[in-house]
C-alpha cells in the first residue's frame, strides 16, 4: 500500500542520488550504467533501480544512466507507463512489451563493451541476455550503488521507522490472535491483514510454530498446539523499505529450557548491540551474539548447518552484506540493519530474537519497539 | 495480470492432499518421460522461480516462496529436486512435494552440475522447460561450462503441448481458486464504501482470501480519483460519487485465477458505471465465445464486436483481453487479434477488458474454463 505523506522522497533526492552515481561513473570510467530489476523484488537483495527512481517496478525495467544527459527509465508493461511518469521526473520513460524492451535496450548498448557497466544483471535471464550479445562481456557495476546507498537519508530512515511501528503493530496481533488450534496460515494472514491496513505495501513474512522447530519457515496448515513456540519474522516494507522483528511467543507458560535459552537471546543481543558502533567491523556484531551463546555452552550449533548470519542490512533490500562473523564492512552512522541471534537449540528448538537499528554515534538505535524479551499467555 | 511481485510468497505454504492427489502427479511424471522419450533426450531439466514456477510445479508440485527451484527428471532415475534454501530449511520444504530426493542449494551451477555427472549424463541431450524464460543468465553460462558434454536443447513448447490436455488436479483447483476470488469480490462489496480507507479494504479483502488458504495475492486498483490506469493501490479515503476498478490474482495450491470489477462508490460515476457495462459485455462475449476448437483470435473479435468503438478497443487492447491462467499467471493460449491458438477442452482463460474515455476508467475481468 502506498502513502502520499510527509515520508515523499523528493524528486531532488532521487536526483541527488543519480548525480551521486554519476560522480562514482565517472571515477570509475563507466559512460553508461545499465540498471535492470526484473519485476521480483527481494528483501535480501538490493533494489538498484527502486533506489535510483523511487519506483517499484511490475515487470522487468531498465533504467540507463548515461555519464551526462538525462537517463531513461524503461518499463513493462507498457500500461504502467502513467504511473512511471508521475512517479519518476528527471528522466525519460519509454514503456512497451518486455521483448520491445530488450530489443531497445540492447541496441542503446551496442557497441558499448568497455565502457558500460551493468547493475542488476545477475537477475537477467537467459531469454533476455540473449538481446545483450555476450553479457560476460559487458562490466558489472558491483557494489557501487550499494555503497552509496548504505547510509540511509532522512527520508529513507523515516520510511524505515514506520515500517518498525508496522512490524510491532503485526507482533502485537500475533499475541492478541494466537490460540490453539488455529492453522500457522491463518495466524500469517491476521498478522499480515494488521500490518497492510497500517500501511505496508510488503512483508517478508515467515510464521512458524512447534514444540522444538529446528529453523523458521512459512507458515503452513498446522494447526497450533499448547506449548508451541510461535516465532515470527515479521518484515514489512513501507514505501519499499523493510524493517524486521523477530520474537517468540509460547501457547501455554513456557518450560525451563525455553526460558533459559532466550535469556541466552537476549544477552547476545544485548552484546551484539555493544559492538555496533561506527568504525567496527559487522564482523564483530556477529562475533559478539555468538559468544554470548557459546558462553551457555551452545557454541558448537553457532555454526552451519545450524546458524549461519545473525542479521543483515536492510532498507531497499538487503543493501549491506549478513552479519558474518568471517566477513565483515566499516560500520557508518545513518546505515540501518536488523541484528538478531535467533537460534537453534537441541533442548529447546529455534527461538527467535532480533530487532532494526540505526547505527549512530552513540550505538546502536533500535526502531523497533516491542520489548526484547520472551512472550508467552497461559492456556 | 503482471502486477507488483512480492518479496516473498507468505501465503499458506503446504500441500492440500485431497485437492492435489499424489496418484495424479505419478501420472504426470510418466506422462514427461513420454515427452522425453519423444524428443530423444535423455533428461529434462525444470526450472521456475517465485514469479513462474508452473512448469516446475506440474510434476513436483513444489513452488519456491523465494528465489528458485530445479527438478531433473530422467528417464531412468528417480526425479531429483533442488531447492534454494541452506539445508537446515530442506525438511521443511519437503512436504510440499513427493518427489523423494529434495536437496538445498544457494546457487545452482556447481551442484547442478555435480548431479547431471552423477546422473551420467553429462555427455547426453538435456532438454530445458523454463530455463530460457528466468535461469540467470550468468549462472546457466557457467553451468554450460562446468558440463561442456552436455547438450541442452529448449523443450518449452513440447511441453506446452503436453500441458494443454487438463487433468482432475487442473480443473478442481483452478476453480476452487476461481471460488474464493468471488468470495473476495462479494467481501469487497461490502466494504468499499464512501469514506472507507483504501488500506483497510483492501487489508480485509486480503484477508479472506489468506485465510481461505491462497499462497499469493496480488492487487491493482484504478478509476476515481486514482486515474484511469491500473496501478498498485495507493492509501485514500475513498468518495461518494467515484467508481473504482478491483483486479485480483489469488493462488492456490500453485495454481491462479484473476478477477476484475468496477465498483460504484456510493451512487457512482455514471460515466465509469457505463464504462464498466460495456466492459462487461465484452468479457461475457468473450466467454460465450469460449469453446473448444476456437482460436483466440475469435474471443478477441468477439471483444471487439462487443465494444464496437475504435478508441475502447484500443484501451482495452493496451492491458490485452486475456491468455490461459494455471499453473502460472500467464500461460497459453493467447486471446487477442491475430492468435491462432485453437482453445483445448478444460483450459482456463483469464479474460479483462479495462477501458477509458477521459477521465472515466473502468474494467472487468473473469477466469472461465474453455466448454
Amino acid at each position: 500500500m502506498i502513502v502520499d505523506d510527509r515520508l515523499d522522497v523528493t524528486a531532488a533526492e532521487v536526483h541527488g542520488r543519480r548525480e551521486r552515481v554519476r560522480a562514482a561513473m565517472t571515477s570509475e570510467r563507466i559512460a553508461t550504467l545499465a540498471v535492470y530489476n526484473n519485476g521480483q523484488h527481494d528483501m535480501t537483495r538490493m533494489d538498484p533501480l527502486f533506489y535510483l527512481t523511487d519506483f517499484y517496478c511490475i515487470g522487468p525495467c531498465w533504467l540507463l544512466v548515461p555519464a551526462a544527459g538525462r537517463p531513461v527509465l524503461y518499463v513493462t508493461p507498457g500500461w504502467d507507463a502513467p504511473r512511471a511518469r508521475a512517479t519518476v521526473p528527471g528522466v525519460d520513460v519509454i514503456a512497451g512489451d518486455p521483448d520491445a524492451i530488450l530489443r531497445l535496450v540492447g541496441d542503446a548498448l551496442a557497441g558499448t563493451v568497455g565502457t558500460a557497466a551493468l547493475s542488476g544483471g545477475d537477475a537477467l535471464s537467459v531469454h533476455a541476455a540473449r538481446y545483450l550479445g555476450d553479457i560476460t562481456a559487458l562490466r558489472t557495476a558491483g557494489d557501487l550503488i550499494a555503497r552509496i546507498a548504505a547510509v540511509k537519508s532522512p527520508a529513507e530512515l523515516a520510511r524505515t521507522e514506520r515500517a518498525a511501528e508496522i512490524a510491532d503493530l503485526g507482533f502485537a496481533r500475533l499475541r492478541e490472535c494466537a490460540r490453539t488450534g488455529m492453522r500457522e496460515f491463518e495466524l500469517a494472514a491476521e498478522v499480515e491483514a494488521a500490518m497492510k491496513a497500517a500501511g505496508a505495501d510488503d512483508n517478508f513474512g515467515l510464521i512458524a510454530a512447534g514444540p522444538d522447530l529446528s529453523a523458521i519457515r512459512s507458515a503452513t496448515d498446522r494447526r497450533l498446539e499448547p506449548g508451541d513456540s510461535i516465532v515470527g519474522e515479521i518484515t514489512p516494507a513501507y514505501r519499499g523499505y523493510h524493517a524486521q522483528l523477530c520474537r517468540t511467543f509460547v501457547l501455554g507458560e513456557p518450560r525451563p529450557k525455553v526460558r533459559s535459552n532466550f535469556d541466552l537471546l537476549i544477552d547476545a543481543e544485548r552484546q551484539a548491540f555493544a559492538q555496533a558502533l561506527p568504525g567496527r567491523s559487522t564482523a564483530e556484531i556477529a562475533a559478539a551474539a555468538n559468544d554470548a551463546i557459546s558462553a551457555g555452552g551452545y557454541g558448537e550449533f553457532c555454526r552451519p548447518p545450524y546458524m549461519r548470519t545473525r542479521g543483515h542490512g536492510l532498507g531497499v533490500g538487503g543493501v549491506i552484506p549478513d552479519l558474518d562473523p568471517d566477513d565483515g564492512i566499516a560500520l557508518e552512522a545513518g546505515m540501518t540493519f536488523v541484528i538478531h541471534p535467533n537460534q537453534y537449540f537441541p533442548d529447546s528448538g529455534y527461538l527467535m530474537l532480533g530487532d532494526t537499528v540505526v547505527i549512530e554515534r552513540g550505538g546502536p538505535r533500535p526502531l523497533t519497539k516491542t520489548p526484547a524479551t520472551l512472550f508467552w499467555r497461559p492456556l | 495480470m503482471q502486477t507488483v511481485h512480492s518479496v516473498i510468497k507468505h501465503g499458506a505454504f503446504y500441500w492440500d492432499h485431497e485437492l492435489v492427489p499424489l496418484a495424479v502427479l505419478e501420472a504426470r511424471l510418466e506422462k514427461v518421460r513420454a515427452a522425453i522419450r519423444a524428443a530423444g533426450d535423455a533428461a529434462w531439466l525444470f526450472y521456475g522461480d517465485a514469479r513462474s514456477c508452473g512448469a516446475l510445479a506440474y510434476v513436483s508440485h513444489y513452488f519456491p516462496r523465494l528465489r528458485d527451484a530445479v527438478l531433473l527428471v530422467a528417464l531412468d532415475a528417480p526425479p531429483v529436486l533442488f531447492v534454494n534454501g541452506a539445508p537446515r530449511m530442506v525438511p521443511s520444504m519437503k512436504p510440499l512435494t513427493w518427489i523423494a530426493d529434495v536437496r538445498g542449494f544457494g546457487r545452482p551451477p556447481k551442484p547442478l552440475a555435480a548431479l547431471l555427472t552423477e546422473t551420467n549424463l553429462a555427455g547426453a541431450r538435456v532438454g530445458t522447460v523454463g530455463v530460457a524464460e528466468s535461469f540467470p543468465a550468468l549462472e546457466w553460462n557457467e553451468l554450460g561450462a562446468l558440463v561442456p558434454g552436455i547438450a541442452f536443447a529448449e523443450r518449452d513448447a513440447e511441453f506446452a503441448q503436453l500441458r494443454r490436455e487438463k487433468d482432475a488436479v487442473d480443473l478442481g483447483v483452478s476453480a476452487k481458486a476461481t471460488g474464493i476470488l468471488a468470495e473476495a469480490f462479494a467481501v469487497a462489496g461490502t466494504l468499499l464504501q464512501p469514506g472507507a480507507s483504501t488500506g483497510a479494504a483492501f487489508a480485509a479483502i486480503e484477508r479472506v482470501l489468506r485465510l481461505a488458504g491462497a499462497e499469493d495475492v496480488r492487487i491493482l486498483t484504478g478509476g476515481g480519483a486514482d486515474g484511469t490506469d491500473l496501478a498498485p493501490p495507493v492509501e485514500r479515503v475513498l468518495a461518494a460519487g467515484e467508481s473504482i476498478m478491483l483486479f485480483l490474482g489469488v493462488e492456490m495450491q500453485r495454481y491462479w485465477a484473476e478477477g476484475m470489477r468496477t465498483f460504484a462508490i456510493g451512487a457512482g460515476n455514471p460515466q465509469a458505471d457505463a464504462l464498466a457495462a460495456r466492459a462487461q459485455a465484452a468479457v461475457d462475449a468473450m466467454a460465450a465465445a469460449a469453446v473448444t476448437g476456437v482460436r483466440g483470435s475469435v474471443l478477441a473479435a468477439a471483444a471487439q464486436t462487443a465494444l464496437a468503438d475504435d478508441a475502447l478497443l484500443a484501451a482495452a487492447s493496451a492491458y490485452g483481453l486475456g491468455h490461459g491462467i494455471g499453473l502460472d499467471v500467464h500461460e497459453w493460449p493467447s486471446i487477442a487479434a491475430g492468435s491462432r491458438d485453437v482453445l483445448t477442452p478444460g483450459t482456463a482463460l483469464a479474460l479483462h477488458v479495462v477501458l477509458k474515455n477521459g477521465s472515466a476508467g473502468a474494467g472487468a475481468g473473469r477466469t472461465v474454463v474453455v466448454r
